[in-house]
C-alpha cells in the first residue's frame, strides 16, 4: 500500500491511527474549552429563556440513544469488515448513516425549537455558549456522517476486504469520540441542569 | 496483532451496546422521574457518564487492546482539556468574587470609613487581599478620627490617603463616581462596546444618543437601566428591537456611577447640557417607581 512505502511512515499499518488519536487528544482540549467555557457562564444570563426553559428532556435522551447506537453499529461494521463479511459491513455502515443523520435531525429541530422560544445566539450568554457547543459538536457529526457516505460509496467502487481495516478503523475512532464527546455534553449540560 | 483480539466475536460489543443503552435510561430517570436529588444525583450522574467514556474507549475504540502510546496521546490530551477547564474556572470565580467585593456601598459619612473603603478598592484592584489586621481595627478604637498627625505617622497606614480624606469631608454631598463607574461599564461593554457605539442593528450606541435622552428627560436613562427597556425603538435613522435587561440587582451607587461615567464618555459631554452627577438618591427615587420594561419604552422621551 502506499500508505506504507514511505520511509517515515515506517510499515507500521497503525500509523494512521496514531495520527487519528493525536488528532483525538487535540480534539479534547477544543471541546474542553468549550465545554469550560459553557460552565464558566453558566447561570450568568442576564435575561431567558434559561436551559430549563428550553430543554426537553426525554427528546435528548432518544437522540443521546441514537448516537449511542451508531457507535454500537461502527463497531459492528468494524467487526464485519474484519471478518470479511462485506455485506454486512455495508449494511452497517449504513446504520452509522442513518443514525447519525437522525440525530441530526433532532438537533435541527430542537435548535429551531429553541429559536422559536427566543434563545438565539446573540441572546444571552446561555445562548452563546450552548450554540457554539452543540453546533461544534453537530459538525463533527455532519462531517463524520460525510466521512462514513464516502467510505460506503468507495467499498462499492473498488471491493473492500478486511486489508482495508485501517480506513474503517480511524473513521470508526473520530465517530466514537464524536460520541463520547457527547455522553459529557448529555451530562453536563443536559442533565444537571434538572437536579 | 491487534485482530486477534477481536477475533473472539462481537457478543462484548452487543453487551456494551446494552450497558449503555441501560446507563442512558437510569441517567434519564434520574432526572425525569427524580429518583435521586442533590448532589448523590450529580455524583451518580457524573459516574455513570464516566463509564459510559469508559466503555466506549477501551471497548468501541479498543484502547484497551491497543497499543498503550495511543492511550498515552489520549490521555494526555484529556490532562491538558481538564487542566484548561479548572484554569479557566479558577480564573472566571476569582475575578466575579472581586467584582463582587469591589461593588461596596460608597460611604461619605465619616472621613475615616471612607478612605478605609478606597483602601479596600485599592487592594481588590491589585487581586492581593490582605487580612484586615487587628492593628486596623484597634486603631479605630483607640484613636479618635480627627486625631489626624498620628494617623499619618502610622505605618500600616502609610498610604496617600489623608488628602482623599479631605476631599470627602470637604463637600459630604460629593459622590465619587468615576472609578466605579468605569468598573460598573464592564457590564455594558459587552453589547454596548467600549466605544460606546453599540453594534448596529443588534445593540444601539449610548455615543451621542445618551446624551440626548439625558437633555430630554433626566430620569429617563435611570429608568431603562434599573428596569430595562423592551420593543422597537429608533435610533439615529437605525431600528433596534432587542432587550435591555433590568439592571437593578446593581446598587445604587453603580448603578448612578455608571450613567455618570457613559454620560462623561466619548462625544457625550459635548451634547449634554448643564449635566449634574446623579447620585445614589436619584436612583433610589427611580427605583421606586417599580416600573416595567415595557413601560420605560412607553416613557422614552
Amino acid at each position: 500500500m502506499s500508505l506504507t512505502s514511505h520511509g517515515y511512515r515506517s510499515s507500521n499499518m497503525k500509523d494512521p491511527k496514531l495520527m487519528m488519536w493525536i488528532f483525538l487528544a487535540s480534539d479534547c482540549m477544543f471541546f474542553g474549552s468549550l465545554i469550560g467555557t459553557y460552565l464558566v457562564y453558566r447561570g450568568r444570563s442576564l435575561m431567558g429563556p434559561y436551559p430549563q426553559d428550553v430543554f426537553n428532556i426525554p427528546l435528548t435522551t432518544i437522540s443521546t440513544f441514537v448516537l449511542l447506537m451508531s457507535s454500537f453499529l461502527m463497531v459492528m461494521a468494524l467487526y464485519y469488515l474484519r471478518t470479511n463479511k462485506i455485506q454486512s459491513f455495508r449494511l452497517a455502515t449504513f446504520g452509522v448513516i442513518a443514525f447519525g443523520s437522525i440525530f441530526l435531525g433532532f438537533q435541527v429541530f430542537e435548535f429551531s425549537h429553541f429559536a422559536e422560544q427566543g434563545l438565539t445566539l446573540q441572546r444571552n450568554l446561555f445562548g452563546s455558549t450552548f450554540y457554539v457547543l452543540t453546533g461544534t459538536h453537530g459538525i463533527h457529526v455532519a462531517i463524520g456522517v460525510l466521512w462514513l457516505v464516502s467510505l460506503l460509496i468507495a467499498s462499492y467502487i473498488r471491493p473492500m476486504t478486511s486489508k482495508d481495516e485501517v480506513y474503517l478503523d480511524v473513521a470508526a475512532l473520530y465517530w466514537h469520540f464524536v460520541d463520547i464527546v457527547w455522553i459529557v455534553i448529555f451530562t453536563v449540560v443536559y442533565l444537571i441542569e434538572f437536579i | 496483532m491487534s485482530h486477534n483480539n477481536h477475533k473472539g466475536g462481537a457478543g462484548i460489543y452487543i453487551i456494551t451496546a446494552i450497558a449503555l443503552g441501560i446507563i442512558t435510561y437510569i441517567e434519564f430517570g434520574l432526572i425525569q422521574y427524580n429518583w435521586m436529588e442533590g448532589s448523590s444525583a450529580i455524583l451518580t450522574l457524573v459516574a455513570l457518564s464516566v463509564v459510559k467514556f469508559l466503555a466506549v474507549i477501551s471497548i468501541f475504540m479498543h484502547l484497551k487492546d491497543d497499543n498503550k502510546t495511543l492511550s498515552g496521546f489520549f490521555t494526555a490530551g484529556l490532562l491538558f482539556a481538564f487542566a484548561t477547564f479548572i484554569a479557566v474556572s479558577f480564573l472566571f470565580n476569582v475575578n466575579s468574587t472581586k467584582n463582587r467585593m469591589a461593588a461596596p456601598e460608597i460611604k461619605t459619612t465619616s472621613s475615616h470609613e471612607a478612605s478605609t473603603e478606597n483602601s479596600e478598592l485599592l487592594v481588590e484592584a491589585v487581586g492581593f487581599n490582605f487580612p484586615s489586621g487587628p492593628e486596623n481595627q484597634s486603631y479605630q478604637i483607640e484613636k479618635p478620627l480627627d486625631d489626624k498627625k498620628d494617623y499619618s505617622f502610622s505605618l500600616d497606614n502609610a498610604v496617600p490617603e489623608p488628602v482623599k480624606n479631605e476631599a470627602a469631608v470637604g463637600s459630604s454631598q460629593s459622590f465619587d463616581w468615576q472609578e466605579l463607574g468605569q468598573k460598573t461599564y464592564n457590564n455594558c461593554s459587552s453589547c454596548h462596546q467600549a466605544n460606546g457605539n453599540g453594534i448596529p442593528g443588534a445593540f444601539p450606541p449610548l455615543n451621542k444618543n445618551m446624551a440626548l435622552k439625558y437633555n430630554a428627560d433626566k430620569d429617563y436613562l435611570l429608568k431603562a437601566v434599573v428596569f430595562g427597556l423592551t420593543g422597537e425603538i429608533e435610533v439615529d435613522g437605525s431600528k433596534y428591537n432587542g432587550a435591555m435587561p433590568a439592571w437593578g440587582y446593581l446598587s445604587d451607587e453603580e448603578i448612578a456611577a455608571v450613567v455618570n461615567h457613559a454620560l462623561s464618555s466619548w462625544d457625550n459631554p459635548s451634547i449634554v447640557e448643564d449635566f449634574k452627577a446623579y447620585t445614589p438618591t436619584d436612583v433610589a427615587k427611580v427605583r421606586s417607581l417599580e416600573l416595567s420594561s415595557a413601560d420605560t419604552l412607553d416613557q422614552r422621551p
